[in-house]
């Protein structure tokens, strides 16, 4: 017997389609778009269109996408990198890297092309995010102190001019940030100078001549300039005594033993923040630190420089607190046994998790995944941007089994390696011991750092980066200065509107931004 | 206080539903009340039912070696564009389910987060059941899971080169080709006019539901040209479609106006399609354009076919040279007679060899590196290799003692 549905039946099913239709015409009934409510709160001083503007509700969203895995693995410390970010500008734009290159690599909200790349200029090996604070001391095998970056947990192949307008706009915004003790001609000329650092640092390159930032030990105070130089006047001072032991493991009662420190190292000024805080870990934990200990030595750029039981573990801490855009990941400390029984050559080790590069979305990379891990592509990445691959003899990278993507990157935790800081230039300009010269001298610096960087690598095609650069730039420097220093004029000030537009959001949503988690909080 | 829109339309998705299971429940009704041959559980003997439950196997795959030569570096590597398996149980023509599984790299191009490294691993493409009964003068389709988009679906059914690229709009992010949700189709006359509605959570089949939105996506068709060429059947399909949509958490605007001719035949197939963006990239303010046109056609059935196809997509309409231009063409022998009669959700089974060369063009604001010219730029010679098949067989129950 056929089975027929009655006229009925058939004209409410199509009722439905179009009414649907019509639904869908009705701009009021579009779920795109929604506006919060009058009343919601902003924060003073920021403007209601700011923050629920088209960029506002992108910056919401990217933000998201980008630190989703964060959110759902550590929820609460990531609701606390995002109080860190709303605290300053400097945090925000430290926080931020990958909606910078969002906004250099895709159409929209802003449109700031090059003259000066070529598509091999495309593939040179970046520092990925470099600023002031990540530039750091070091104190390398043969015992001299070296100025170099020291944060590659961004690192990739792309377009060289990327990391130039980064570390600029990182000058930018400390210049704005201090804008009471830096005239506004300061501030320009201190952005130039990063510049003007770089591409006279290529061109010195192309010429066979390199500027050294490696110092015998005692002279770099005198020879480093003013703020480097009192960086490494205090990685000399403290890295002598051991400093990191005495704080993070220091000697039990009967200074027989060293134990770990479990507490609150330093209070942070930032509700919901930690600044420097140590936590006995789990027994999952330890099982999960000592298997990437057992993996870690034979990444070591020379193994035979330890012995055996250089690396038998002798106590664990995870360290909370630290970085902006890495706050959430697991940090661990590991104290070692060195290379004898005595307690004073004992090793503090650091591993902290790796997360992935940006994407560069669109950017052809055919052999871009080179590496096994995300801790070896920091680590290869270092030793290839730094000025020797034993800048730091303990840096190597494990990961925590053939089919886990969890990896760390491994370094020596010394007070050797110290990094520039961005709150204490300001103090230091806010009470006279700096002056404006000093820092535009430090941005002078930094460019050619990033320069030497850029110089000693090959691309992703094999080819020395200083030719491409150096082509690209095709004796046009000062053209290229100009183009980068309008870029930061333009993108600086928009940063400071996204730094308003973040505050907002977070007053709006919550330190959570609204995301909807998959599952529960445990 | 007023109600917000997400309610308002919380509140017409319900009606929606309860007014789509409606004609289904009185359906159920007249079936239970009007026992007939077709259903199953009244056949206690072992003798062939005529509306019995039938399984069928289907699977895909396209497989490719690509040259690529850029401005920065040649390449070449060997491919899998795509591979697919499914399973569908299905009961007469009126209900049934079907889950297909494809496989994907397990991390994206730069990401070390993958399975094992970088591994292609199997997950849902699509995953949902279906009731499809006739009703007054034409058939109605319920769909509800992991269900094909709308339109995607639509314009695929003329278009033949999957394997060479997918259609523009799924190509340019315009559209993803499967969601969660549901779907209502009404075709008339045999499909002469059809219209169907998909409401989906419009995040796609990566990304589960990140707001309280849902994407409402209509598409008419109408196909006024069925005729017979050389013995077998052609249609010419003119197709709109509209969606209201929002994507991410803040609920970016994400509507699309589409536009679509497409002809289908056994050997010959043609097109163009149009897409307007309003929202795009999660940007609610950016605009964005595609428009696309494509035909392939058996020229010596079956050891000699040729392909054509063309596709533009201006990522934002405001700048210039924000266009991604792709041409691609080449030739094609179908290793296998094709059969119609055999046509499944995939089409007819199939083993063709493409051989071909695609141009992408990128302009100079559509770079990845804006203002590098030809940082994107690609030609790329292809030999892809496309199979596909599908198997059913009738798997009714059968009482005890009955003949196999």
């Amino acid at each position: 017997m056929n089975r027929t549905i009655s006229l009925t039946n058939t004209v409410c099913v199509i009722a439905i389609v179009f009414s649907l239709l019509a639904c869908s015409s009705v701009p009021g009934c579009s779920n795109a778009d929604p506006k919060p409510s009058d009343d919601a709160p902003i924060p003073e001083g920021i403007s209601r269109e700011l923050a629920t503007d088209d960029r506002a509700g992108w910056l919401r969203d990217r933000t998201i996408e980008d630190n989703r895995d964060l959110l759902e693995r550590y929820r609460p410390l990531t609701e606390g990198k995002f109080r860190k970010m709303a605290s300053s500008p400097y945090n925000y734009f430290r926080g931020t890297a990958n909606i910078y290159l969002r906004d250099m690599t895709q159409p929209g909200f802003h449109d700031f092309p090059t003259s000066f790349g070529t598509p091999e200029a495309s593939h040179v090996l970046l520092v990925g995010d470099p600023h002031p604070e990540n530039i750091g001391s070091y104190r390398s095998a043969d015992d001299k102190m070296i100025i170099d970056f020291n944060d590659f947990d961004g690192s990739t192949y792309g377009a060289y001019h990327l990391d130039v307008r980064r570390l600029a706009l990182g000058y930018y915004v400390l210049g704005e940030m201090n804008a009471d003790h830096m005239s506004p001609e300061q501030r320009a000329a201190m952005v130039r100078a990063v510049v003007q650092g770089y591409v006279d640092e290529i061109a010195r390159q192309k010429a066979g001549q390199k500027t050294s930032f490696v110092y015998e030990r005692g002279l770099g105070e005198r020879q480093a300039g003013v703020i480097l130089g009192d960086l490494i006047r205090r990685a000399e001072r403290d890295g002598d005594i051991r400093e990191e032991l005495d704080e993070y493991a220091p000697l039990a009662d009967d200074k027989q033993s060293r134990v770990m420190f479990y507490g609150i190292f330093e209070e942070s000024d930032v509700e919901g923040v930690i600044r420097d805080q140590l936590f006995k870990p789990t027994d999952e934990e330890v099982a999960r630190v000592e298997q990437w200990m057992r993996a870690y030595p034979k990444t070591l750029v020379d193994r035979g420089a330890f012995s055996e039981d250089a690396f038998v573990i002798k106590g664990i801490s995870r360290r909370l607190g630290a970085g902006v855009s890495s706050y959430p990941v697991q940090r661990y400390y590991v104290l070692t046994d060195g290379e004898s029984d005595s307690l004073e050559d004992d090793l503090l080790i650091e591993l902290k998790e790796i997360l992935d590069p940006p994407p560069l979305e669109g950017l052809p990379a055919f052999k871009v995944r080179e590496f096994g891990s995300n801790g070896e592509r920091v680590v290869r990445a270092q030793r290839a941007l730094q000025h020797t691959e034993t800048n730091d003899p303990l840096l190597g990278w494990s990961a925590s089994g053939d089919a886990s993507p969890l990896s760390v990157r491994v370094r020596h935790r010394t007070k050797y390696q110290k990094g520039v800081d961005v709150a204490r230039i300001s103090e230091e300009l806010a009470e006279g011991e700096i002056t404006p010269e000093d820092v535009i001298e430090l941005a002078t610096q930094s460019g050619i750092l990033l320069a030497a960087s850029h110089a000693r690598t090959e691309t992703l095609q094999g080819k020395p980066a200083i030719e491409v650069i150096d082509a690209a730039l095709a004796s046009d420097t000062a053209g290229f200065v100009d183009e980068t220093v309008s870029f930061v004029e333009s993108y600086g000030p928009s940063m400071f509107d996204d730094f308003d537009r973040f505050r907002a959001m977070v007053s709006l949503y919550g330190t959570t931004l609204g995301y909807r988690f998959d599952r529960p909080m445990e | 206080m007023p109600l917000s829109s997400a309610y308002k339309r919380s509140i017409l998705c319900c009606a929606a539903s309860l007014l789509t299971l409606w004609p289904a429940t009185l359906f159920a009704r007249t079936s239970k009340d009007a026992p007939s041959s077709e259903v199953t559980e009244s056949e206690p003997s072992g003798a062939p039912n005529a509306a019995g439950l039938t399984f069928t196997g289907f699977g895909q795959v396209f497989a490719s070696y690509d040259f690529t030569s850029t401005e920065a570096e040649d390449f070449n590597a060997f491919n899998l564009r795509r591979a697919e398996l499914g399973l569908g149980l299905r009961k007469g023509e009126k209900a049934g389910f079907l889950v297909n599984l494809e496989a994907v790299r397990s991390a994206g191009p730069r990401s070390y987060f993958g399975v094992d490294n970088n591994s292609l691993v199997m997950r849902v493409k699509h995953g949902f059941g279906f009731y499809a009964p006739a009703i007054g003068p034409g058939r109605l389709t319920l769909r509800g899971g992991m269900i094909p988009d709308v339109w995607v679906e639509t314009v695929e059914q003329g278009y033949d080169i999957r394997a060479i690229a997918p259609i523009m709009a799924e190509e340019g992010g315009l559209y993803v080709s499967s969601d969660l949700g549901g779907s209502i189709g009404y075709a008339l006359w045999d499909g002469f006019l059809e219209a169907r509605v998909g409401l989906t959570n419009g995040e796609g089949r990566n990304q589960f539901e990140l707001n309280t939105g849902k994407n409402t996506t209509a598409v008419v068709s109408v196909r006024p040209l069925r005729f017979d060429l050389r013995g077998e059947g052609a249609t010419l399909g003119v197709h709109a479609s509209y969606r209201d949509g929002s994507l991410g958490t803040s609920s970016r605007a994400n509507h699309r106006i589409s536009a679509a001719l497409t002809f289908a035949h056994l050997r010959h197939f043609g097109g163009a399609e149009f897409t307007q963006a309003n929202g795009f990239q999660g940007q609610s303010s950016l605009q964005a354009r595609g428009v696309s046109a494509w035909a392939n056609s058996a020229l010596y059935p079956t050891w000699l076919g040729a392909y054509a196809r063309f596709s533009r997509v201006q990522q934002d309409i405001t700048t210039q040279g924000s266009e991604i231009t792709r041409i691609q063409a080449g030739l094609y022998a179908d290793l296998i007679q094709p059969d119609n009669a055999e046509r499944s959700i995939f089409g007819f089974p199939r083993l063709r060899l493409y051989a071909g060369y695609a141009r992408e063009r990128f302009g100079e604001n559509a770079e990845a590196i804006t203002g590098v010219d030809g940082a994107s730029d690609a030609h790329i010679i292809s030999a892809t290799l496309s199979a596909r098949g599908a198997a059913a067989f009738d798997a009714t129950p059968r009482a005890a003692g009955s003949t196999p």
